[in-house]
């Protein structure tokens, strides 16, 4: 009896080491990001997920400070803000979002750093369809699209919105699925999954010739603009605020421009 | 134990239960008290709510019946016949149990996704799988599954042999011999199994995304119904993981309670 019970303290040590390493470890990274504050700080970044290559690129090698990327659909980041689950440096794809939290006092004023087109996209090759026209035709073809919360699903209804009634429903009729950020759009197209997808320009760019794109007429284009804001109580708002402006004209914003993201104020 | 003087592994054992508890308690009382009563049966009153729980309900009972019909007797053949790899068979079997959600997804797609291992014979035959309700089910035998088949196991393990052999030679058909001589004693385990595949099925999640997509109605099950409400409305997310929360707890007791019944321990 008494040897049974040693040996069920054992596991129970064993099942809770991870714990108690999981809870050090995380006590360990914030105490040198702070210490390490003075010469190269960490900053934590929330991104959205169509930012995923070009900021992946340029800080890697972002000398003012380490940072951490975290991509995710806009709308799901700005839930974890707003649950106390801030970085330093919120990049959303779109106004809305950084604005909402402004008004709220959890981050700073946002600014714009970038441009981007919302586009329909098909496969490069054996596409189904060759316009909004078409998908409005063909009542067999399936289609992807963001949820109603996240930016691009967002884009994607109010580009809709501007199509007369009939074309309209027989548009959103085509809807298969509801994707929770615009990477997984993207993914459901690239599987052969769904027929088309309505994503961004630089999605389709990043695909490197797998997917084409098919502008919409500029008559229902939607403005897409991202905007970021540093994360309001971040221990480091002068890197933060910096990496900022790094996105707008810095390297990052070179990459941004490389990946085919627009500069801040030409969206249209 | 009384009388004894505390060990200072002792001491040791009995915090690491209390981080564990913690660790593993504190997120779910969060939930349930996070959740304002009034609030709770406002969210669950929406149609998505509603909706959403009812996939789940239909598609975790849809699975768990072909997990039943199909699972048993298979149990019943690895558990009471020798051949070469059995072990390594039921190995693989269980193999989903362990499976992060997204290579179960990324799996189910390369099997049968359009341009999948099965999906091309699939399409031919005007099958399209993914971004079905029917694809909600397979997900759910795939991921849920192998709890029942490994329950089944050891439940037909734990029979005597003899009892078998011994209705076998009174002249009893093997189809016999399964349904009235193995099946009666196992019962209580098979119970166990099939309720704990019903409860990891109500919880499942990645697979589902990756292979049945996201659209209300039709794949939207609870569970991406929180995934979907957290960005845009965490209260009512809240209110809907209380209600998985509950479902689950009771799912669980009702496991534990056949298992106790039966002559097998819970995953033994």
């Amino acid at each position: 009896m008494r040897q049974r019970s040693r040996r069920s303290l054992a596991g129970l040590v064993v099942v809770a080491l991870p714990l108690v390493l999981a809870g050090c470890g995380s006590d360990d990274d914030g105490g040198t990001a702070a210490a390490g504050g003075g010469e190269r700080p960490t900053l934590t970044v929330q991104a959205a997920a169509s930012l995923t290559g070009a900021l992946t690129a340029c800080t890697k090698d972002y000398a003012p400070a380490r940072v951490r990327l975290s991509f995710a659909g806009s709308d799901e980041l700005a839930a974890q803000i707003r649950q106390g689950a801030g970085g330093d440096l919120f990049a959303a794809a779109n106004a809305t979002l950084p604005q909402e939290l402004a008004t709220e006092g959890r981050v700073e004023a946002p600014e714009e750093f970038a441009g981007n087109e919302l586009v329909l996209a098909v496969p490069a090759d054996g596409a189904k369809v060759a316009g909004l026209d078409g998908l409005v035709d063909d009542d067999g073809l399936r289609l992807a699209v963001g949820a109603p919360s996240v930016p691009v699903g967002s884009y994607t209804r109010k580009a809709l919105d501007r199509l007369p009634a009939a074309q309209r429903g027989a548009v959103l009729d085509r809807v298969r699925t509801e994707e929770p950020d615009v990477k997984s759009v993207l993914a459901k197209l690239q599987q052969g999954v769904v027929d088309a997808a309505f994503v961004y320009r630089t999605d389709v760019q990043a695909t490197k010739g797998a997917v084409t794109a098919i502008a919409l007429p500029q008559r229902i284009r939607p403005k897409v603009s991202y905007e970021a804001a540093v994360v309001t109580g971040t221990k480091e708002p002068a890197a933060a605020r910096a990496l900022l402006q790094d996105l707008r004209s810095g390297a990052c914003g070179e990459a941004l421009r490389d990946a085919g993201f627009l500069a801040p104020g030409a969206a249209g | 134990m009384r009388g004894r003087r505390p060990t200072p592994f002792g001491v040791l054992a009995v915090a690491a239960l209390v981080l564990v508890v913690l660790g593993l308690a504190l997120p779910i009382v969060a939930i349930v008290t996070d959740t304002a009563p009034g609030r709770l049966w406002d969210s669950l009153r929406t149609d998505a709510s509603l909706t959403a729980l009812g996939l789940s309900f239909a598609g975790s009972g849809i699975a768990v019946l072909i997990v039943v019909v199909l699972g048993t007797p298979a149990a019943y053949v690895l558990a009471t016949t020798r051949f070469p790899g059995r072990s390594a068979l039921s190995a693989l079997l269980e193999l989903p149990l362990v499976l992060p959600p997204a290579v179960a997804g990324i799996g189910l797609l390369a099997a049968f996704g359009p341009q999948g291992l099965a999906g091309g014979a699939l399409d031919d035959a005007g099958l399209r799988l993914p971004l079905t309700f029917a694809a909600v089910v397979v997900a759910l035998v795939f991921v849920a599954g192998p709890f029942h088949l490994r329950q089944a196991q050891s439940a037909f393990g734990a029979l005597d042999p003899a009892v078998l052999d011994a209705a076998r030679l009174s002249g009893a058909r093997e189809s016999g011999v399964f349904l009235r001589v193995a099946v009666p004693p196992a019962a209580p385990g098979l119970g166990a199994g099939a309720t704990l595949t019903f409860a990891r099925a109500i919880g499942e999640f990645g697979a589902t995304l990756m292979f049945a997509g996201s659209l209300a109605g039709v794949t939207r099950t609870a569970s991406l119904e929180v995934y979907t409400r957290f960005a845009s409305d965490f209260p009512g997310a809240l209110a809907l993981s209380a209600v998985l929360i509950v479902v689950s707890a009771v799912l669980l007791l009702v496991a534990r309670a056949l298992a106790g019944r039966g002559e097998v321990g819970l995953g033994a």
